[in-house]
């Protein structure tokens, strides 16, 4: 298959799996302590953080990207300040983590979320009577009891952000991960690959989202088998 | 004060319920009834104890010591709540030990202590196991093993007998009272059953509405007329004494002012012994039958509940018996007349 063979290709596949992993742990990182104050506590404001972090899912991706290019653009406050440590918020991998962090990483708080609140809140208050610190009880207690959630939200966070798109043609359009290339093969050169005088000037729109569509099934078979040892 | 668990002037509110002024002494190693219907409070009031939450007022004293801002893993009460809770990624022994591996103790003196409560609970060969892999007293069992196993000052038990069967329930109420006569652990027991409380406690505590209503021994509250509206065990002829003799499997029970009850059971000492009014019978001239006990008095009270008569009689010990509204007026009841109150041996529950 040429799209295997293509170094473009390759490298754009790569670059998704790696920026969509890079997101999916710093989702698990943010989703933990979120998703547990969320599901655990109840205080001012609570519904306000909630809905926040709902928002990704309710708006258009492209407004998603308008949204963070307004702060994290070069221009902007945010990515003027960062740019002043030369850190480039836009076009480059950080640009693309960042922009997928926000449109994806709901799905990691949300999981916790649910998980803390399914859990019998005098579960940790037993392991404190027995002596157990609060830290103790919750490496010990709490995470054995949410693990499966946390790798679901962490699965879930991976799929969505590397079927990302919409965000990325606005805030980070370069370097192409694979959604982009698709697209940009497929308007520059269609559906199927493309070679002149022996030089591949597009190894297949078609073939590249083949593949894509081959490793985010791999991804799926292992969120429905996550989901079957959390039944049992 | 005492250098048990003590309650002092404990109040605290909720949008639809409120803890008022709750006043509780809890001596050391004495096992402690709090009884109260659904909805009470007496699992807020345990929850209050253990440091789920801090009153608005009030303090809570634990061996002289003021606990009531001291988080959970500082007081040193270990909680078993009603639905057990075991942690379900470990086994039994990681259960029972967990508390020791949180505050470091060695392997050696957790394996010691384990090994000690397996065995006085009789859960030895559930090692292991895993919870889910446990029937409902097993689980209790093992929910009472790590409560103790950190040595606490006290163990706080959220209705232990509530979510297992009858025959489980009497084994249970066996087990809880060896463990108590042999480490003399200060108990805090939460239940809404009277039987229960009577079986275990040495002092019950009262809760309704959210206050402390009354506090006595069961004997206390046993000899209560039914009729006053504090009275908890009332009509349910509930009878202390101690066991004096046995004669083959009977037991003879001295019930006070020279009354011997007779019934089944391999207990010895103090015990408690419960009579469903069901089970007496009422005559007025005392025929010949195969019932072991006999109590002479004179009928007292008569509630009418609708087909059925409740009659207590007063005498050697006062008992209730319920007949039915026809033997009533067949036999001329009448309060003052005089009666024998006739039950079986077989029919005495010594609790």
């Amino acid at each position: 298959m040429l799209a295997l063979t293509n170094a473009e290709a390759v490298s754009s596949i790569a670059l998704t799996i790696y920026t969509s992993g890079l997101t999916a742990a710093v989702a698990v990182v943010l989703g933990i302590p979120l998703g547990y104050l969320l599901g655990k506590y109840q205080f001012r404001g609570r519904s306000l953080i909630d809905s926040i972090i709902e928002i990704p899912l309710m708006i258009p991706h492209t407004v998603a990207g308008i949204a963070l290019i307004t702060i994290f653009g070069s221009a902007e406050l945010v990515g003027a300040f960062f740019k002043g440590y030369g850190l480039r918020l836009t076009n480059d991998t950080l640009g693309i983590v960042l922009t997928l962090v926000f449109v994806s990483a709901t799905y990691s708080v949300k999981q916790v979320e649910e998980a803390i609140k399914a859990l019998d809140p005098k579960l940790e208050l037993v392991s404190r009577s027995l002596g157990a610190s609060s830290t103790f009880t919750f490496f010990n207690v709490t995470m054995p009891s949410i693990w499966r959630s946390v790798v679901t939200g962490a699965i879930l966070t991976w799929a969505r952000a590397s079927s990302e798109v919409g965000a990325l043609f606005i805030m980070a359009y370069y370097p192409p991960v694979a959604s982009i290339l698709i697209w940009n093969l497929y308007a520059g050169y269609g559906l199927h690959e493309s070679v002149s005088n022996g030089v591949v000037l597009s190894p297949g729109a078609v073939n590249v989202a083949a593949l894509m569509i081959l490793i985010n099934l791999g991804i799926f078979v292992l969120f429905k088998l996550v989901q079957r040892k959390r039944q049992t | 004060m005492g250098t048990g668990v003590a309650v002092e002037n404990l109040s605290n509110s909720w949008p639809s319920f409120s803890l008022k002024n709750i006043n509780l002494d809890v001596a050391e190693g004495s096992y402690f009834v709090l009884l109260g219907p659904t909805g009470s409070g007496k699992t807020l009031l345990l929850e209050a104890i253990v440091g789920a939450y801090s009153p608005s007022e009030g303090r809570i004293i634990v061996a002289g010591e003021d606990v009531s801002h001291l988080p959970p893993e500082k007081r040193r009460l270990s909680y078993a709540p009603q639905n057990y809770l075991l942690f379900e990624n470990m086994t039994v022994r990681r259960n029972i030990e967990y508390g020791l591996h949180a505050k470091g103790v060695e392997e050696q003196e957790r394996q010691k202590r384990s090994k000690h409560l397996l065995d006085m609970l009789g859960i030895s060969h559930l090692v292991d196991r895993f919870p889910r892999n446990l029937s409902g007293g097993e689980r209790q069992r093992v929910s009472l093993a790590r409560a103790l196993a950190v040595e606490p000052r006290a163990v706080l038990l959220d209705e232990p007998l509530s979510a297992v069967d009858a025959e489980t329930k009497n084994m249970i109420i066996d087990y809880l009272r060896a463990v108590h006569t042999e480490t003399r652990v200060t108990v805090i027991h939460v239940t809404h059953d009277r039987l229960e409380a009577a079986a275990l406690a040495d002092r019950i505590g009262v809760i309704r509405d959210g206050e402390i209503q009354e506090v006595g021994s069961p004997l206390e509250f046993s000899q209560k007329p039914y009729s006053k509206p504090d009275s908890i065990f009332g009509s349910d002829n509930l009878i202390s004494g101690n066991v004096i003799r046995r004669e083959a499997d009977l037991a003879l029970v001295d019930v006070g002012a020279g009354k011997i009850i007779e019934a089944i059971t391999d207990r010895t000492g103090r015990v408690m012994l419960h009579v469903s009014p069901e089970n007496v019978v009422i005559s007025k001239h005392g025929v010949e039958s195969s019932a072991r006990n006999r109590v002479n008095g004179t009928v007292a009270e008569v509630t009418d509940l609708g087909a059925t008569v409740r009659v207590r009689i007063s005498g050697e010990i006062p008992i209730s018996a319920l007949i039915t509204r026809r033997s009533f007026f067949e036999m001329k009841l009448n309060i003052g007349s005089e009666v024998i109150a006739i039950f079986k041996a077989t029919s005495v529950e010594v609790l």
